[in-house]
């Protein structure tokens, strides 16, 4: 749905974005990662047309942006990071302004702003104007702004930025329901957890350099250089340490928090082996358990918090 | 019905919809035409001091009073209005949410563009009733006044379209509105003319206003120099809103060779005539024709290239060559431009002759009476989008307005008694005259009075209800 090649953004002296690479296939949440000054905001400014790329070629829908913005307009909805909306105006108002600027006919524009609102649970402030609106519903309404025409791409730019919890998890449930409706949607946000929870793939950026993009699964794979364990004896672990540095698939051991963590090379039933070791020289086992990696130790592993 | 449709679509476009519903709701807005009331109010008590309305030129000379000020009032309206527009969108952000719908560059600024001029054409008409009056006293010629609001309408869509222009090359709607208010002053363009008129007034410490003398400066090279300028203006504000060589398919090169083409087609025309005429009305035409090279070549050096190895190339295909060559850098753009046009200023100076005219000294009292009757017009437009009741009301208003002059035209009979049944407010002036003429000082001090305060509770009435209308400020 959304292809992006070779991508790169210059300004005067400074380089934004830097030949980066990244394909979003339809119906896939792609979390887009990165730092503050990491080039988030440039990339996703060059997908939904408003900037111009110095060089590399970005698809959306099979339209290039370069070529048809037009087209891509029509197919892709923009929320901003800064939920900009018009103040004055009442929410039912804002949105059939929307609906006409996108070019639905009027005698469509009504059931249009209807079903948006009722997805974005907006129905009861519909003559509500827009300045007395909280955080988390001008957030909703800009949703429902980028909804408007039924496009097939969502492109969310922090759009849980300053919302407080409650607000947060609404805004996740809908994101969701979007997903679940087949949208596609690329998301950026620092909020880490939120994203793997929401995210079938994601994309890491620094420096304006794509570190490393695909599915979560299959990036925890790539980058895991070795299974993390983490065994608990009853009593004094010198001894299981000292039987796990022997181990030849041990690649390191540590003690932390009362706690042996062991760097692991090996399968499943090597590490079953390892269980066998351990109880056949008596040490009395509690736990044996491998560490879990989420997208936050991830993120923090690859990334190592320079800007452009 | 395909045709109609796409006329109706042109000009209430989605923009003109919602500035409107913005703007008509703001207390600003009823703010500006009160304020350009009051002023005309006190305008014409200080002017009309010494007319008499024993001419029948009076009538003449107090449509001149009214229509300097409400030109005026609009010239100062305009760049509040026109100037931050679009630099307000790009700051508050609502500017990128608006580019990535299917409106086009031009679509946005002509909706900007109808939206400004709607708020000008309300200016205008709320100053209606007090032209129905000029025709009263008689010595207005129709034609006349239809041709100074021809011209006060061309020179506002020039206005309008320049500080949309300038609104576009930034992204501070404060600076784009300075710089507006600089070009427009210093520029004197279109009202130029009105300065000189009221500079004449101020030196000479009396009342002096352009007799016929004025209307021979509404020529039709005038008007093509004005409709160049707004073409340019409007192409220029069009291509700031794209991002440069964005669109493949109309480069930006290409508009601005466009408006050069535009710009030096119409001073040859402007030249041809004022050589086959020899008429030095063409004069102004053809000044307002040089500008447009040189505002391009502001418009091109403000204009931001893509990238470095580009921007030579670029300047090259937009900018005619002399101007390149003249202005190396944007600063110095900015410093030309006006040096520019403050030489038009020089040229173009009009000496009025001294007609001093004579008018009435009641038509102050009758400015206040309208003062009132605006705030109620600005009250009718805030509710216009929201109700079809007050929609109707208002149009009717609006149609009447515009009858008025036209009836009181028409039924201009010299004793005026023909027209008290056309406003109630003429049938309460003609009784005040009355008292005047007979020198009933005290009983016209009561009317005047009733006349004040009935304005006053009016003003206070309807800036309580702009404030319970005006939405509250978004909870912290």
């Amino acid at each position: 749905m959304i292809e992006v090649r070779n991508l790169t953004k210059q300004f005067r002296n400074t380089v934004a974005v830097s030949d980066i690479s990244f394909t979003i296939d339809a119906g896939e949440v792609f979390g887009f990662i990165g730092p503050n000054g990491a080039g988030k905001t440039t990339t996703i400014r060059m997908i939904t047309t408003l900037l111009e790329p110095t060089s590399g070629t970005i698809t959306v829908d099979g339209h290039s942006v370069t070529d048809y913005p037009e087209d891509v307009r029509t197919v892709l909805g923009y929320m901003a990071d800064d939920s900009a909306v018009y103040e004055g105006m009442e929410v039912w108002e804002y949105l059939e302004f929307f609906a006409s600027a996108y070019r639905i006919p009027p005698q469509k524009r009504k059931v249009v702003c209807e079903d948006v609102m009722e997805l974005t649970d907006l129905g009861g402030l519909r003559k509500k104007i827009v300045s007395e609106l909280s955080k988390g519903m001008k957030q909703r309404l800009s949703l429902a702004r980028a909804l408007v025409h039924d496009p097939k791409v969502l492109v969310l730019d922090e759009p849980a930025s300053g919302l407080d919890p409650r607000a947060r998890i609404e805004f996740r449930e809908l994101v969701k329901e979007l997903h679940a409706m087949g949208k596609t949607i690329f998301i950026s946000s620092h909020i880490l957890s939120e994203l793997s929870d929401m995210c079938t793939t994601v994309g890491i950026i620094e420096s304006g350099r794509l570190l490393v993009s695909g599915r979560i699964d299959d990036i925890l794979k790539r980058m895991r250089q070795g299974t993390e364990l983490v065994i608990c004896v009853e009593g004094p672990p010198d001894k299981a340490m000292m039987l796990l540095q022997q181990q030849p698939q041990v690649q390191g051991v540590a003690l932390e928090k009362g706690a042996i963590r062991v760097v692991f090379d090996g399968d499943s039933a090597q590490a079953s082996a390892l269980i066998k070791v351990l109880v056949a020289n008596d040490v009395p086992l509690l736990s044996f358990q491998e560490e879990k990696r989420d997208l936050e130790s991830l993120f923090m592993q690859i990334t190592r918090g320079t800007v452009a | 019905m395909a045709t109609l449709a796409a006329f109706k679509q042109l000009w209430l476009t989605p923009i003109l919809e919602k500035d409107f519903r913005i703007t008509a709701r703001s207390l600003r807005f009823f703010l500006f035409i009160t304020f350009a009331l009051i002023i005309g109010s006190i305008a014409m008590l200080i002017g009309v001091t010494e007319i008499r309305y024993t001419s029948r030129q009076s009538g003449l000379d107090l449509f001149w009073v009214i229509y300097i000020v409400q030109s005026l009032c609009i010239a100062l309206a305009i760049p509040a209005y026109a100037s931050g527009t679009i630099a307000a969108e790009r700051q508050q952000g609502t500017f990128d949410i608006l580019r990535i719908t299917s409106l086009k560059p031009w679509e946005i600024v002509w909706g900007k563009f109808i939206a400004i001029m709607s708020y000008v054409i309300v200016w205008i008409v709320g100053f209606l009733p007090m032209v129905a009056i000029c025709f009263l006293y008689g010595g207005t010629d129709p034609q006349w006044v239809l041709l100074a609001y021809l011209h006060l309408l061309l020179g506002s869509a020039c206005a309008v379209a320049f500080c949309l222009m300038l609104s576009a090359a930034t992204t501070h709607p404060i600076k784009a509105t300075i710089v507006g208010y600089i070009f427009m002053w210093l520029f004197g363009f279109p009202w130029g003319g009105m300065g000189v008129a009221f500079l004449e007034v101020w030196t000479r410490q009396r009342v002096s206003f352009p007799g016929t003398f004025w209307f021979n400066y509404f020529t039709i090279s005038t008007f093509l120099g004005q409709i160049a300028f707004w073409s340019f203006c409007y192409i220029a504000a069009t291509c700031l809103l794209k991002p440069p060589a964005w669109n493949r398919s109309t480069p930006l090169r290409i508009w601005y060779l466009a408006a050069s083409l535009l710009s030096v087609g119409m001073m040859i025309t402007i030249a041809i005539l004022e050589k086959a005429t020899r008429d030095d009305d063409v004069l102004s035409g053809f000044i307002i024709g040089l500008f447009i090279p040189a505002i391009c070549a502001a418009v091109g050096f403000c204009g931001e290239p893509a990238s470095p190895h580009q921007r030579l190339v670029r300047k090259t295909l937009q900018l005619p060559v002399v101007f390149r060559l003249f202005m190396p850098g944007r600063n110095t753009a900015l410093i030309f431009v006006p040096l520019v046009l403050l030489l038009s200023i020089l040229l173009s100076w009009i000496p009025f002759r001294d007609d001093t005219g004579d008018a009435c000294f009641m038509v102050a009292l009758e400015a206040f009476v309208f003062v009132a009757f605006c705030c109620v017009l600005s009250g009718a437009m805030r509710s216009f989008i929201d109700s079809a009741k007050s929609r109707v009301v208002t149009i009717a208003t609006l149609v009447g307005l515009c009858l008025l002059p036209l009836l009181a035209y028409v039924f201009e009979d010299g004793d005026r008694a023909g027209i008290r049944w056309l406003n109630p407010f003429l049938a309460m002036v003609e009784s005040v005259d009355s008292y005047y003429r007979s020198r009933s000082e005290a009983a016209y001090g009561a009317f005047l009075g009733f006349y004040i305060i009935a304005s006053i509770v009016l003003m206070v009435l309807m800036v309580s209800r702009t404030r319970r209308t005006l939405p509250a400020s978004a909870p912290s």
